[in-house]
């Protein structure tokens, strides 16, 4: 027995355990991060147990109430009457595209995976729908203050009556919101906020909430997280207010996400394009006939393009109900599928079957789930393309893996920034300023100084433009 | 303010951190913790157990990970070591310091070694090792670390660690 035979004792775990347990971290929210100690922190905290401690030996030495009883019985009865008068737990809102239950990996059945469903992530405390607005809008301000200023002293006098801010969130952004809410609901929100208000969660699909969140009413949402193509971002999505009139509804850039392929470097960088994805991806594609579909026939690149070779076409990406495989499809697939002008129309024309035919992934094997790429895989098997979200890019670029091009453009930062990588899009954080106090809208962007969007696996915005998206949320 | 001005130059703005790829960690580091946890316990069953708590302490702690003060690869072995130690302390049965002799006689853990896998083997005959050298064992052989690393993390040196381990092996291969 030497050193060697030692190493030879070791093994791969088993792909099944490794692939579960991925899957299970899914749904693990993570907890926040520790604050670093305070000298002044420590100091106040120990100058209240001092007088804590001072208190009770005075209240001791100057004898018991007579009625200790009667005391804990008036405090056992005011926090009954507190949990009565909480707001009851209701069931998620769902959107008609998110009416899907989730899948673990690999559990999807043929036809089943478009959509995609529920990501993996609970949160539990943050399922309740938002309670009745009690705060008041910019048209009910008084005289001569202005409705910005207004509506918050409104909020700040009705946060007492348990209100909850309302987020809605696509599938794609819920993996990234949930643990915020439950992070607030258990540590309870940013100092200066007001007391009795709570984070909830509403996953609703991102054509559904613009113009509920301009109509200010009820149920109006008080933030809303969307995905944006880059340059198309509509920075005001509601009517222009009166003359004078402070904007309501503003946007704040998040961050971007992006998806790449990569493959082995045997055949060199490869050089799709959106459309050449969908049709060797998708379930359904055009037939010769026009505007009919088929079941996806192609089984080598040179089907879809005769200048892209004989090579089979195997895909290996992320599982198609996480957060990654939400993105391929609306950004590859779906991206590839408007580039076909009869069934982009059939988006407003006939959303059910364009949804069947721009995000149905192909159930033929063609299109593998794995839910951990190791870039090993590709290496060893080079017909395969994989699928990467953006915060596997960086380490992709660490390996011997040729990144491909899509439409023309290699996924750098200065193409995803400009837009000009047409696999990416922007993310961002629409905020109602008149029902939000902008401490909580400052705790959804960062965290302890550090942007959150980058926790997430985003690529964040700078110091200098979060100071500038700050400012904005504060408004005049 | 488009979205070009403001997301310019934000990739330089923030620490490699904050930009940590689990998959690839998770692709990376898994074996590690997997066959260090084999090499501690012995049991795959066991080592697959502990090595799920060691990575859901690790992921839901994620925000809590400071790249300034130590490696990824540290953090997350410290998390395994204490794992370990608390499966191992529940686990391990008391005895007496009087009965410890006894039950290092020569005899039948080596019997029954002889009926099992070679890993299950060596985890028979490193139990007569201190907990130090097991846990170097494990580290060394089960995950792969070199000794500047398992130095880092037992907070020895590295030619006490190359030492230790010298020794322990030669213990391991006299029983062997």
């Amino acid at each position: 027995m030497n050193s060697e035979f030692l190493h030879r004792l070791r093994r791969d775990p088993p792909p099944e355990f490794a692939a579960r347990l991925q899957a299970r971290l899914w749904q693990q929210p993570a907890l926040a991060r520790s604050r670093r100690p305070s000298l002044l922190r420590n100091l106040v905290a120990v100058l209240l147990l001092g007088g804590t401690a001072f208190a009770v030996t005075s209240f001791v030495i100057s004898g018991l109430p007579a009625s200790l009883m009667e005391w804990s019985q008036h405090a056992a009865s005011r926090i009954a009457a507190q949990h009565a008068s909480a707001p009851a737990f209701r069931p998620h809102s769902y959107g008609s595209r998110a009416m899907r239950p989730w899948s673990p990996p690999g559990s999807s059945s043929p036809g089943s995976n478009a959509p995609p469903g529920r990501p993996p992530h609970s949160a539990a405390p943050a399922t309740n729908l938002p309670a009745a607005d009690t705060t008041g809008t910019a048209s009910n301000a008084a005289p001569g203050v202005s409705p910005n200023a207004a509506s918050r002293t409104a909020a700040a006098a009705a946060a007492p009556q348990n209100r909850q801010i309302t987020v809605v969130a696509s599938w794609a952004a819920y993996p990234y919101i949930a643990p915020l809410a439950d992070d607030f609901n258990h540590r309870g929100l940013a100092s200066g906020t007001p007391g009795g208000l709570s984070v909830g969660i509403s996953v609703r699909d991102s054509s559904q909430w613009p113009g509920s969140m301009c109509d200010g009413g009820a149920n109006a949402p008080d933030m809303a997280y969307s995905f944006e193509p880059v340059g198309t971002v509509p920075h005001q999505p509601c009517p222009p207010p009166r003359a004078g009139s402070p904007r309501s509804i503003i946007a704040i850039p998040a961050g971007f996400e992006a998806v790449a392929l990569a493959r082995s470097p045997i055949y060199g960088a490869p050089d799709f394009t959106r459309r050449e994805i969908f049709l060797a991806l998708a379930k359904w594609v055009p037939d010769s006939r026009g505007q009919t579909v088929q079941e996806n026939p192609n089984t080598t690149w040179r089907q879809i393009d005769s200048t892209l070779g004989p090579e089979p076409i195997e895909f290996l990406g992320p599982p198609l109900s996480s957060p990654a495989g939400h993105s391929m499809i609306e950004l590859l697939l779906e991206g590839g599928c408007q580039t076909i002008p009869w069934i982009a129309a059939l988006e407003t024309a006939d959303p059910a079957r364009y949804d069947r035919i721009c995000r149905t992934v192909r159930t033929d094997g063609i299109y593998v789930e794995v839910p951990w790429l190791a870039p090993s895989k590709l290496l060893s098997d080079p017909n395969a393309v994989g699928i990467f979200g953006l915060w596997s890019l960086k380490y992709i670029r660490m390996t011997d893996l040729s990144i491909s091009r899509l439409d023309g453009v290699e996924p750098t930062a200065q193409a995803i920034e400009s837009g000009a990588y047409l696999g990416s899009r922007g993310f961002f954080l629409y905020v109602n300023r008149t029902r939000t106090p902008p401490n909580l809208v400052f705790r959804f962007l960062l965290d302890d100084g550090w942007p959150r969007s980058a926790e997430a696996a985003f690529i964040p915005l700078s110091q200098s433009d979060l100071k500038a998206a700050m400012a904005e949320i504060r408004g005049p | 303010m488009s979205l070009h001005q403001a997301t310019s130059g934000r990739w330089t703005a923030w620490d490699f951190a904050r930009e940590l790829d689990w998959d690839a960690l998770y692709s990376d580091q898994l074996p590690r913790i997997y066959n260090y946890f084999r090499f501690r316990v012995g049991v795959d069953a066991d080592a697959e157990d502990l090595s799920a708590r060691t990575f859901e302490k690790a992921w839901r702690a994620r925000a809590r990970y400071r790249h300034d003060l130590s490696g990824f690869s540290t953090w997350l072995f410290t998390i395994a070591h204490n794992v370990a130690t608390d499966f191992l302390r529940v686990r391990r049965p008391q005895v007496s310091l009087d009965a410890a002799p006894e039950m290092r006689a020569d005899g039948t853990p080596e019997e029954d070694a002889e009926r099992h896998s070679d890993l299950e083997r060596l985890r028979a005959l490193a139990a007569r090792l201190s907990e130090r050298e097991q846990e170097l064992i494990a580290l060394k052989y089960g995950a792969s670390l070199d000794n500047r690393q398992i130095a880092r993390l037992t907070q020895l040196t590295e030619s006490n660690v190359g030492t230790i381990l010298h020794r322990a092996v030669q213990v391991l291969r006299k029983q062997w």
